[in-house]
């Protein structure tokens, strides 16, 4: 068994496949398979509407 | 007398705030007119069921209205009023952007979108974050325009004149450049409570707003119906929760989107709205929990 993990920020899948042990066999379907969720997430960034996975608090100065 | 009817008349007189109330029957009303003698009354317990679709008016007519207020209105030794750094904390002044009025950010929430994702943010009414300018993204600023934004309108469920309604609410995501601009704590209570509470009558709640900061006080009535004026035109709620101060006024023009929250454990228990000179109304955060989609706790 082989298993493939590909993960950003707005993009998390864990693909196993059975029994194959090759990397290519692995890798191919999985990119493949992540491939419309990561251009869906490339275009939410890109155009500013990005998920937030993360709660992540800033420390920005903003009142002087 | 109805089991119904003693609980409407015990309801009356514990609450001096409050001249009349009737259940809300179109078939056979019942009124009640309390004596009004002034003199405070400790809240009693009623059961909630006993209260369901309670109208309730007020002494002179006023109206309950919608507690936002013009941006013209600013007092410098009110810290609720002032800029916040980054994390900001909740119970402070806002106003979005194009807007001639201010309100409050009532709480650090955080929720899941229709594409799964979790965002964190700021949860205040559809009145104060929206109106009529309904636009995903628009810039929600701290304490005013003059400073920068710090969320962006993300939803809202606005009420309607033409329908009963439960809840007036938006949120707006507060991550901006990358990092979330909201604090997980609302000023002059701390950190929320991790579980929301159902609001009964007699409940000890506070909540920090905008214009009266942090104020004390109790339910005097859950399930209520109310007609509640916003300016130009006039909604219907059902199922609302009604507060009195302890000793001054719970709630101001300004107070709009405050939480109120269960004065014990600082659980979310009402989303502040609108309220007379004698009462302050709050959605059941249950309502706003399901429609929002809100995740409890915060973090």
């Amino acid at each position: 068994m082989c298993r493939c993990q590909i993960t950003s920020p707005a993009v998390n899948l864990d693909i196993e496949i059975k029994p194959s042990a090759d990397f290519m066999t692995c890798m191919i379907p999985a990119l493949l398979a992540a491939l419309p969720a990561f251009i869906t997430a490339l275009m939410q960034c890109m155009s500013g509407g990005g998920t937030s996975g993360v709660y992540n608090p800033g420390d920005r100065k903003r009142c002087t | 007398m109805s089991p119904d009817d003693r609980a409407l008349t015990r309801f009356v007189h514990a609450n001096p705030h409050i001249i009349a109330a009737w259940y809300d029957d179109p078939i056979l009303p019942t009124k009640i007119i309390a004596v009004d003698d002034g003199s405070p009354t400790p809240p009693i317990t009623i059961p909630a069921h006993e209260l369901r679709s309670l109208a309730i008016e007020h002494r002179n007519g006023s109206p309950i209205r919608i507690l936002r207020t013009p941006a013209t209105h600013y007092d410098p030794r009110n810290t609720n009023q002032a800029c916040q750094n980054e994390p900001i904390s909740a119970g402070t002044q806002i106003q979005p952007h194009g807007a001639n009025w201010l309100g409050t950010a009532g709480a650090p929430v955080s929720w899941i979108d229709s594409q799964n994702a979790r965002h964190w943010g700021i949860l205040s009414n559809w009145h104060v974050l929206a109106d009529q300018d309904e636009r995903i993204g628009r810039a929600i600023h701290q304490p005013d325009t003059a400073r920068p934004e710090f969320a962006r309108l993300s939803a809202w469920s606005a009420p309607l004149p033409t329908r009963i309604n439960r809840i007036d609410a938006a949120i707006a995501d507060a991550r901006i450049d990358g990092f979330h601009t909201i604090a997980n704590r609302i000023l002059s209570l701390g950190i929320l409570g991790t579980t929301p509470l159902t609001a009964t009558v007699g409940l000890a709640v506070s909540k920090s707003g905008r214009t009266t900061a942090l104020t004390h006080g109790y339910c005097i009535g859950v399930g209520a119906s109310v007609q509640v004026s916003y300016g130009d035109f006039t909604v219907t709620f059902e199922d609302q929760d009604v507060y009195a101060g302890d000793n001054n006024d719970f709630s101001a023009p300004g107070d709009s989107g405050s939480l109120i929250v269960g004065r014990s454990c600082l659980c979310p228990t009402s989303l502040l709205f609108a309220g007379s000179d004698e009462l302050t109304v709050g959605n059941p955060i249950r309502h706003v929990t399901t429609a929002m989609n809100l995740l409890w706790p915060f973090n």
